[in-house]
């Protein structure tokens, strides 16, 4: 039963297994990355589940002869019961070790590679056929390439290599940028103690660059992670540091052309997949990815890199992320609000300033039309006042005569002198208060706002129409408010609308019989509203026209211009008024004009 | 005696200072002046059958200057009439002279115009009275 079981798992297994063999730690950063990238890629590639077991030479920290045979050891006793249908290697060491051990760990299992290097594997001899790979080189011209590009002063190009033998880099490393290095000098500095080598990265100008693999040992003997290094030789250097090396990008190294780990893990699951799909001509090897600009943002920001000169296709690492790509919604429906709101808020301005200036248009077309009004009324009252100026002057005129004829007479007749010219006095004072009142009536003024008293502006209209009253034959009776009745206003409109309503009264008796020739206008405080009605017992209107008589150039009179009562209605209403019209119980018509009672003198009345 | 050489003039007019001054003037220069300050004022007062003229004002309070022509007629009164008016206007002016005025004047009237007027309102009332009744 149990043979079974194991019979069936190994068969199972043998078709799906692999083995990933680490050169270093698959905890390092590339490793990961390549781990993921392989993943990607495997399964869609394999049309069947694979099970990746990954190990480790754990290099450079463990290494030489008698090591390697207890790895060997290690991986043929762990894996002999788990026939693998192929071991993938990463990087050189791996390789090398597979290349060692295979026909006592792995006989006849397909080898693939990734990550081996172009040089490594030129000194290699010709490798079986079912051992295949994309070979790659890490792209030591296009970094330092790309560095002099940003940093076109440059003329010192440092080269930092460690001490060990993995540290090597200088042949690999030397003919390759040679060619591209023009005037610029390159120094290496091979195999320093961590001390010196700071010593000399701090003093470097800024007419240099530094180029880094990060090192395993330094001149002392003392180990680092290649990440450790490189930060130390970033953190030391005066001179912006570059790498070809991607798993240093972030440990303060501006960037370079790297290989993506990633990638290569991808293109290592697709031939992966394809072996175990079993598809002819899996071993045809595509080409090595191309090396990819990393860029480290902040690095960016502190040489002073214009951003511009970042070639749209590198990757930017550490750059935080914009407002837009953080918030992409949030700012997208912000924008939106804010837009919609602006528009809002630009059409509601546009309405107000639209309205504005109609309001402007028509406060003008109202004081034009309520002068043009008063004027007519001013036309209508010629006959009295005229009368009332040529009152007082024919008297001052008499009384001038009877004084000269005193004075011609001789004698010493003082008194009646002075007595007369007192007269003359008092009657030219008379005749000028006409003038001033009329003129007040028929200025062409802006509204202005001042506490009224109604009792008191229906008395000085009265005395401004008695004349034309008696030149008409009419009486006015005037029925006073008991209390004060304070509005606030302006005392030429409120006037004019008393004016005009009086005057449609006494039109509207101008063929009644004597008798019935009285206007009665009464004033009446009620909270908050002072009402004036005028009533006559004229002829009134018809029922048709009460709804138009306060329309403009509406009119029952022959000669009307039918502005009277339009303009009264405008001039009420703009004092936060109503006017309305009724007819009288035994004919005739009565006005009431309501207006807002001015509160803050009545608190003080 | 003297009284009653001496021309009586009526003076109807309803402004108080027109009237009185009116009635000083023609007092100073030798005339006797009596003032009205209203038609009706006028008509309740007992009429002396004296030499004389009636100076009226057109626009009166009540009824009109030439209501009280009108009512003057009427009752056969003949006394010569001067209107005066605040405001000459034409209708008024022909009805008034159709109706027997002497002459129609706008305030202010000076002097010269107003003693011209009464001197032709005397001169008329003197033919008057020389007329038909003394005949």
């Amino acid at each position: 039963m149990l043979a079974l079981l194991l019979l069936h798992f190994a068969a199972t297994a043998e078709a799906g297994q692999v083995l990933v063999l680490y050169s270093n730690s698959p905890l390092g950063k590339g490793n990961i990355a390549f781990d993921s990238g392989l993943r990607q890629t495997i399964n869609a590639n394999s049309g069947q589940p694979i099970q990746i077991f990954s190990e480790s030479l754990d290099e450079p920290e463990f290494g030489g002869d008698r090591y390697e045979l207890t790895m060997a050891t290690y991986l043929h006793d762990k894996y002999a019961e788990r026939p693998l249908g192929a071991v993938l290697t990463l990087n050189d060491t791996a390789l090398r070790f597979i290349l060692r051990y295979r026909e006592r760990l792995f006989p006849g299992v397909p080898i693939v590679y990734a990550g081996a290097t172009r040089n490594w594997l030129r000194s290699m001899p010709t490798l079986p056929p079912d051992i295949v790979g994309v070979p790659v080189g890490f792209d030591f011209a296009g970094t330092v390439e790309q560095a002099l590009k940003w940093h076109p002063r440059a003329t010192h190009l440092v080269v930092v290599i460690g001490a060990s033998k993995q540290d090597d880099w200088e042949p690999l490393v030397r003919p390759e940028i040679t060619p591209i290095l023009g005037q610029v000098q390159a120094e290496y500095l091979i195999g320093l103690t961590l001390p010196a080598l700071q010593r000399h990265l701090r003093e470097l100008g800024s007419d240099s660059v530094v180029l880094t693999f990060g090192f395993f040992q330094d001149g002392d003997g003392r180990s680092y992670l290649l990440h450790d290094s490189a930060a130390l030789v970033a953190a030391a250097s005066s001179a912006p540091v570059y790498t070809p090396v991607e798993t240093l990008m972030g440990t303060g190294v501006v960037g370079g052309r790297v290989l993506s780990y990633e990638q290569i893990g991808r293109q290592a699951g697709e031939i992966l997949g394809r072996l175990f799909n079993g598809q002819p001509g899996w071993q045809r090897m595509p080409k090595a990815p191309a090396s990819v600009l990393q860029v480290d943002w902040r690095q960016i920001k502190r040489w002073g890199i214009d951003p511009e000169q970042i070639p749209p296709d590198a990757v930017v690492s550490f750059r935080p992320p914009t407002l837009w790509q953080a918030y992409r919604n949030a700012v997208l429906g912000a924008v939106t609000v804010i837009v919609l709101l602006s528009v809002l808020v630009a059409s509601l301005l546009l309405e107000r300033l639209r309205r504005r200036r109609a309001e402007i248009t028509m406060q003008k077309q109202h004081t034009a039309l309520a002068h043009a009004s008063r004027l007519a009324v001013a036309g209508e009252l010629t006959a009295a006042i005229a009368h009332e100026i040529n009152q007082p002057l024919g008297a001052v005129q008499t009384n001038a005569d009877t004084a000269e004829v005193i004075l011609q007479a001789g004698g010493d007749r003082r008194e009646d002198l002075l007595r007369l010219v007192g007269r003359i006095r008092n009657d030219n004072l008379r005749a000028s208060q006409v003038i001033k009142r009329l003129r007040a009536l028929l200025a062409r003024q802006e509204a202005r706002r001042q506490p009224l008293e109604l009792n008191a502006v229906l008395t000085d209209v009265e005395a401004f129409l008695r004349p034309e009253l008696q030149r008409r034959d009419m009486s006015l009776a005037l029925r006073p408010a008991k209390t004060p009745a304070r509005i606030l206003g302006d005392e030429t409109q409120i006037q004019q609308v008393l004016i005009n309503l009086i005057l449609n009264a006494m039109d509207a008796l101008a063929e009644a019989p004597l008798d019935r020739r009285s206007i009665l206008v009464q004033v009446e405080c009620t909270t908050g509203t002072h009402s004036v009605s005028v009533k006559d017992q004229g002829r009134g209107f018809a029922d048709g026209d009460l709804s138009k008589l306060f329309d403009s150039f509406f009119s029952t009179k022959r000669t009307g211009m039918g502005l009277g009562l339009s303009i009264a209605r405008t001039i009420v209403v703009a004092h936060g008024g109503s006017i309305r019209a009724e007819r009288g119980p035994s004919g005739g018509a009565i006005f009431h004009v309501e207006l807002p009672a001015h509160e803050a003198s009545e608190n003080a009345a | 005696m003297t009284a009653h050489t001496r021309p009586l003039i009526h003076i109807v007019d309803d402004d108080d200072s027109m009237r009185m001054a009116l009635t000083e003037l023609l007092t100073i220069i030798g005339f006797d002046a009596i003032g009205y300050g209203s038609t009706g004022e006028f008509l309740l007062d007992a009429l002396p059958d004296r030499h004389g003229c009636i100076l009226l004002d057109l626009g009166l309070p009540g009824s009109s200057g030439l209501e009280l022509q009108a009512a003057l007629l009427r009752k056969g009164v003949a006394l010569p009439i001067i209107f005066l008016t605040g405001h000459a206007d034409v209708s008024s002016g022909v009805r008034a002279m159709q109706a027997g005025a002497i002459d129609f004047l706008e305030k202010p009237v000076v002097r010269e115009a107003l003693l011209e007027a009464l001197g032709r309102a005397l001169a008329s009332d003197i033919v008057r009275r020389q007329g038909p009744t003394s005949s």
